[in-house]
């Protein structure tokens, strides 16, 4: 015993030795200099420890809104996040294809925490008290919604959809309205179906891809409203096929996807059929575009070696009719964008991008009167509530929560509430 | 410095030809040790007279001394195979050997401090020839003359004539470290830093002390005090070590080891008591003076303190108004700062100094910047397709250095030096465009 005692500890002292000279890590040299019996733990103190106070978004109680059904919301809610019910959210944004009701960030966002909540700010609840007190009688009104980009316009709009879904109106959607004025296939070969002569007007062209996928979009949308509107004429799609008076809106829409060659004169007539018949036979109408400036601009499309306007294409025409304020039993409501434009356009805009420059000249006179609805930043309460909900999602822990880390959040992101959500993506 | 020569043909080789090689070895104690063994072991092929000599200067003890061994190997061949073949000079130095003692004996301090006079009357003499005031002859002045005087072309610099300080031709001396014998005096001496070595195992005892001090202290039932607090100090660099307290250099490890060491020490209760042998080894933050011109304090309308400051970083210019008592507005050319730049790493720029220094919403900045490849000059004669609001990183680094150098009025002075080392307040100008 006693010799194997001493070979080990004559082993150990020529470890030493050759550990210091050959150069091992810091950590084991250190343990054999100081020869001490002392756990690791001692070498361990120097963890990183946060002593620093919590910031204020850590002390807010008030996070999130016991009532989904916007019609109840109220002026005290603001600054307070409801969850939007799953059936609902399903029907908005479906996991199957991506309609771009809302951005793709935000899609992440939502299937990451399991929920989607939105906050209740006041040019959304500004937008939803009018629609309330709609005369289905008068003429339709229009809403604009502008703010500079990462503001919410968007986001408004979706929260006037989720009432109006609520509340059984008929929503015609326009996500993204730029895909309809620039091609989907960035290949040469592909783009030759996208634009075709239509059969209606030959002066005009149609587009069945675009089409197809607004049919679909908007028969998911609206998936029972369909089956009790009825049309009031005929129509006749060739040779072969019509469609007889009071056929359901859900029989056209399957039409249309079986036949893609129809599927732009189906739209056509589903609008028709809106700006026709009254409140009896059909429930309110709400229009909600996004990127409401796409129609009246530049495409980005060519067809026999010529580009195309947009009065061309048949789809913006018959879009364009429903815009303006012939027909009755609903609302209009456009979002503007600033994102979505070419740079060459961007450099002829006037400082500060207002509205009206987005729009033009064609677009004003389409649609005047109409009444503006201005999105403005966060306030520092809204900024706060905000940080406060990721704290409840665990989305930000630990050093992003303290005084320090709130305020370089809020000094480099100012209130701008795209900036906020595309920073604290990437912090911990 | 190394010459790698194959021993073995070297001594076995018969052909007929002068050579004359110089081993100019390492001061690794294996190439020494190789040197022996080597030597050893050919030893027989040479004359019998220098075997013997050899035998006695290898054998003998060889001290661990910071200069290269020289082995000077020289043989001479005659052409002729009749003639006797003579290996004249298979010398080791044995001068290094035993070095130290010679140097000791050789050169007296009364010695050199002749010739620390005379060095002085005679730079005054020079003064007194080239015509200048002789009090204030300085070291270059006198290159400059004997540049004048002894021309010079050779391209080795140390075969120039030179006129030096004696302490430069006459090193310092070395203490003795061993005995006549071979003994080294210092009980770490085959460590090969035994100052270093000294200094943690003197640690190490302070270490033990304090065990046992605390062991008491428990007994009596006191409660240990709070951890030593060291102040604004930080550790002596590795450079610092090597002039102070050593005269040789070390590695990095060796640094790190010895710095933890005393670590350990500090984390100890009641290290107080050994505050004096910590100190040695820290330094307070020094406070160098304003280098970039005078700054002052104005007061505005409202009754807040502004100051003015101009920054720069490539070919941007940015004129920077730094305002106390504000909640963190950053307006640049009359735009917020998060519309001005597009690109979230420009605004981390531009907040830097304040996140440095834990003081975020506190100061309002206006700016005004031009220059760079988003300035006025670029946009009127580059090329147009790249002008979409991100290339502003020159106008950022601008605002920045603006502001690290405007916020130095509101700032103690140990805070300014914790700028410095971080790196905000001394750029390197760069002319890139």
């Amino acid at each position: 015993m006693h010799l194997q005692k001493r070979s080990k500890l004559l082993s150990d002292c020529f470890r030493c030795m050759s550990l210091m000279e050959k150069g091992m890590s810091l950590r084991f040299k250190s343990r054999y200099i100081c020869l001490t019996n002392r756990s690791m733990s001692d070498f361990t103190k120097h963890r990183y420890e946060n002593v620093a106070d919590l910031g204020h978004a850590s002390y807010i109680e008030n996070i999130r809104c016991d009532e989904s059904d916007p019609t109840n919301h109220s002026m005290d809610d603001v600054s307070l996040m409801y969850t939007i019910p799953v059936e609902h959210y399903k029907r908005m944004s479906p996991a199957k294809w991506n309609n771009k009701a809302f951005s793709h960030r935000f899609q992440r966002m939502c299937s990451a925490f399991g929920e989607s909540c939105l906050m209740i700010r006041k040019p959304g609840l500004e937008l939803v008290n009018y629609l309330k007190h709609t005369n289905p009688e008068k003429a339709v009104n229009r809403y604009i919604i502008h703010g500079k980009t990462g503001c919410g316009k968007s986001m408004t709009l979706q929260y006037a959809l989720h009432y109006c879904m609520s509340n059984n109106w008929l929503i015609l959607p326009a996500y993204h309205f730029w895909d309809n004025v620039k091609f989907n296939y960035h290949t040469k070969l592909k783009r030759k179906g996208e634009l075709t002569v239509s059969q209606f007007n030959k002066d005009r062209l149609d587009q069945p891809v675009y089409s197809l996928k607004w049919l679909e979009t908007f028969g998911w949308l609206n998936q029972k409203l369909l089956g009790e509107i009825k049309t009031t004429t005929k129509y006749i799609w060739s040779k072969h096929e019509s469609s007889e008076e009071g056929t359901s809106l859900s029989a056209l829409v399957d039409l249309g996807k079986a036949r893609p060659r129809h599927s732009t004169d189906v739209i056509g007539c589903i609008m028709k059929e809106i700006r026709l018949q009254d409140h009896t036979t059909m429930p309110s109408v709400l229009v909600a575009v996004d990127c409401i400036n796409a129609a009246f601009g530049k495409t980005l499309m060519k067809y026999d070696g010529k580009p195309v306007t947009t009065d061309q294409l048949s789809f913006m025409c018959n879009f364009k009719k429903i815009l303006s304020n012939d027909w009755k039993n609903g609302a209009v409501v456009g979002a503007l964008d600033t994102l979505g434009l070419r740079q060459s356009e961007t450099t002829d805009l006037v400082e500060g991008e207002h509205p009206y420059d987005l729009l033009g000249r064609e677009g004003f006179d389409l649609l005047d009167p109409h009444i503006l609805i201005h999105v403005q930043p966060y306030t520092d309460q809204e900024v706060l509530a905000q940080l406060a909900y990721y704290k409840d999602c665990k989305w930000l822990i630990d050093r992003s929560l303290t005084a320090a880390g709130e305020a370089e959040i809020i000094q480099l992101c100012g209130n701008n509430p795209a900036d906020i959500t595309n920073y604290c993506a990437g912090l911990y | 410095m190394l010459y790698l020569v194959t021993p073995l043909n070297f001594f076995l080789d018969s052909r007929c030809y002068h050579k004359r090689v110089t081993l100019y070895l390492c001061n690794f104690a294996m190439w020494n040790h190789c040197l022996k063994c080597f030597a050893l072991r050919n030893i027989n092929s040479l004359n019998a007279d220098i075997q013997v000599q050899l035998r006695q200067c290898l054998l003998a003890p060889v001290t661990m001394v910071n200069k290269p061994i020289s082995l000077v190997i020289e043989r001479y061949i005659s052409t002729s195979q009749h003639l006797h073949r003579k290996i004249r000079l298979m010398t080791v130095d044995r001068d290094n050997v035993n070095l130290q003692l010679k140097k000791q004996v050789r050169y007296s301090e009364d010695y050199i401090q002749h010739k620390i006079d005379e060095h002085n009357l005679g730079v005054r003499r020079l003064a007194a020839m080239m015509g200048e005031d002789p009090d204030s002859f300085t070291n270059e002045d006198v290159k400059k003359a004997i540049q004048y005087l002894f021309p010079s072309s050779l391209t080795a610099k140390p075969a120039r004539p030179q006129m030096e300080h004696p302490s430069v031709v006459f090193p310092a001396k070395i203490k003795l470290q061993a005995n006549k014998e071979g003994r080294p005096h210092h009980y770490l001496f085959y460590t090969r830093q035994p100052a270093l070595y000294g200094l943690m195992h003197e640690a190490y005892d302070c270490i033990l002390d304090l065990h046992s001090y605390a062991d008491k202290m428990r007994k009596m039932g006191q409660r240990p005090p709070k951890p030593l607090d060291l102040g604004l100090t930080h550790w002596l660099s590795k450079e610092d070590i090597e002039k102070e307290v050593l005269s040789s250099k070390i590695s990095d490890d060796l640094y790190n080891q010895f710095i933890t060491q005393i670590e350990r020490l500090v984390e100890e209760p009641y290290s107080e008591k050994y505050k004096d042998f910590i100190m040695k080894f820290r330094r307070k933050l020094v406070q160098r003076e304003l280098s970039t011109g005078t700054l002052e304090k104005e007061v505005g309308k409202d009754g807040r303190e502004f100051v003015r400051c101009q920054g720069f970083r490539k070919t941007a210019r940015a004129d920077v108004k730094l305002i106390a008592n504000g909640s963190g507005k950053i307006t640049i050319n009359g735009k917020p700062m998060q519309e001005f730049f597009n690109i979230i790493a420009d605004r981390e720029t531009v907040v830097t100094p304040f996140i440095f220094l834990g003081i975020l919403l506190r100061f309002d900045v206006e700016a005004t910047v031009d220059g760079g490849f988003q300035g006025n000059w670029m946009m009127l004669h580059g090329k147009q397709y790249f002008h979409d609001g991100t290339r502003k990183s020159a106008m950022a680094g601008a605002i920045r250095y603006g502001i690290s150098s405007a916020i130095r009025l509101f700032i103690s002075p140990e805070q300014i030096e914790i700028m410095r080392r971080g790196g905000l307040i001394d750029i390197i100008f760069k002319l890139v465009c």
